[in-house]
């Protein structure tokens, strides 16, 4: 292709950036040089050399700012996306992994003592859990569907990045679905060379970890612990219920007798019984809470779902989602907790 | 204290303190390789005219006693670009043709701590702007087919909510 005379690839560097043209192809060969130094005479963009603008935005400290600027032309969109600072990846959230920690599997941090941030898509994006569906917090409004395959979905879920995350549904409520444990290993299929290199967990990884964490087929321990709630939950109202007429009728026969009564004294000692009696006995005979088994071993994100992953008309495949019956029209958000016991960053699901 | 002289890409000869000038580390270096002694030589800075030169002389006089830049800047904390000194605020208010002209001095001459001064402020224009008030403030021409543009919308749709 160098053996091309310049005009030609004047009009094949014509459908680049001016950022990729200085950057990337100049510096093949000298025939290339030649055609770029003819396409931008000052070799700058926008007055500046693409060196220098990457030195200005590493002064950027807020996502959104960066976003702007990659939308006010392609080149600018190009460097963002492209660049090798380490500032504008972090604010970016595009830092690749380490190298250091290759072939260990423990998270691992890039500064030891460095906050861990969550990236800003998980204030604005939730997960509707009946559906699984991705809405926009504020305004209740859908999300493209298509949102999973924009460049956010490959962006680092934390800054610095972290190669194990598990999603976790909160346990506010006495509810516990198995948690989705993400892990990220280095190879082949985690080597995106246009974001520079291995990535730790992205923010479309957490996405889809949270729709799977709701629809995971129950296990044969949550789906026994899931019968005993319901058992119980049963029992308890028809108790309540044998409670509340027992009352009514206790209270009829007691008026009646109130009628019939010839002293005050008598209709108030009448009364008192009426009054204390049916509390202990409904005491006595509510069904106690079943101490629930709950399995909470960990779904791993990488091996392939025993359902199939959306559910049809007809499924019988009990969800994870359905401990969640009391509760299906809320939103699932997440925020970066601990650290586990076992050292992987935890991120915690809330609804709201 | 000696003198050194420096030509600027116009034919201009600036004389500067010797101390003045090694806050290039373009310079300084220069200086070393031929033992320190161009008394009678002006020095070509031939990238950097008359007028930008006594701009970045000014700065490199005013600064001429602070302590050297860290060496490993890069692996320090995340830079605010809001703490730049009142001198150099008011320094760097000049139009964005200088501006532009000496952050290309600084990094040329290899004055880091200016050259950060000049990206700060650059910075700081940028700051709160829209993509259309920023492409206004730079003069930048946007390429974006409106289908792109769409899809970039679209993409970031969500940092808009």
């Amino acid at each position: 292709m160098d053996a091309l005379p310049p005009e030609i690839l004047l009009q094949i560097f014509k459908h680049f950036d001016h950022f990729t043209v200085l950057t990337v192809l100049r510096p093949v060969c000298k025939s290339f040089s030649y055609a770029c130094a003819i396409l931008i005479p000052s070799l700058k963009i926008s007055g500046l050399p693409p060196a220098l603008w990457e030195k200005v935005f590493s002064n950027i400290e807020t996502y959104k700012t960066l976003y702007r600027i990659s939308r006010c032309s392609s080149s600018f969109r190009s460097l963002l996306q492209s660049t090798g600072v380490p500032q504008l990846q972090a604010t970016s959230f595009r830092l690749p992994l380490p190298a250091s920690d290759s072939k260990s599997t423990a998270p691992q941090l890039l500064h030891s003592s460095a906050k861990l941030e969550q990236h800003p898509a998980f204030e604005n994006i939730c997960c509707r859990i009946e559906h699984g569906s991705l809405i926009y917090h504020k305004t209740g409004n859908n999300c493209p569907t298509d949102l999973l395959s924009f460049p956010m979905s490959e962006e680092n879920a934390t800054n610095p990045p972290v190669r194990q995350l598990l999603v976790k549904f909160s346990a506010r409520y006495g509810v516990t679905l198995r948690p989705v444990l993400i892990t990220k290993t280095r190879g082949a299929g985690n080597n995106n060379k246009k974001l520079g290199g291995a990535r730790g967990v992205t923010v479309g990884d957490v996405y889809r970890a949270m729709k799977r964490l709701f629809v995971e087929p129950l296990t044969e321990k949550q789906a026994k612990a899931l019968k005993e709630m319901r058992d119980w939950e049963i029992r308890k109202h028809e108790a309540v219920k044998k409670a509340v007429s027992k009352i009514e009728r206790e209270s009829t026969e007691t008026s009646e007798a109130t009628s019939s009564a010839t002293t005050s004294t008598s209709t108030a000692t009448a009364s008192s019984a009426a009054e204390t009696t049916p509390a202990a006995k409904e005491e006595e005979e509510l069904p106690k809470e079943p101490i629930i088994e709950h399995d909470e071993s960990e779904i791993y994100f990488e091996q392939p779902m025993v359902a199939e992953f959306t559910g049809h008309p007809g499924d019988k495949v009990q969800r994870q989602r359905e401990f969640l019956y009391d509760f299906p029209y809320v939103y699932a958000s997440t925020r970066i907790d601990t650290i586990s016991a076992s050292g992987v960053q935890v991120f915690v699901l809330s609804y709201h | 204290m000696s003198t050194i002289k420096l030509l600027s890409s116009d034919n201009a000869e600036l004389a500067v303190d010797k101390e003045v000038a090694e806050r290039s580390i373009l310079i300084k270096n220069m200086l070393e390789d031929v033992g320190g002694d161009m008394s009678d030589q002006a020095i070509p800075i031939p990238n950097v005219n008359e007028a930008v030169l006594r701009k970045v002389i000014e700065w490199c006089e005013h600064h001429k006693s602070d302590p050297p830049p860290p060496a490993d800047e890069d692996s320090d904390s995340r830079k605010k670009s809001t703490d730049i000194e009142e001198w150099d605020q008011k320094f760097m208010q000049v139009d964005q043709e200088m501006l532009f002209e000496i952050i290309l001095a600084a990094n040329y001459l290899d004055i880091k701590p200016l050259l950060d001064v000049g990206c700060k402020t650059v910075a700081n224009m940028i700051k709160g702007k829209s993509p259309e008030e920023i492409r206004k403030t730079f003069n930048i021409q946007n390429d974006f087919t409106p289908e792109e543009e769409d899809q970039i919308r679209r993409e970031n749709e969500w940092a808009e909510e």
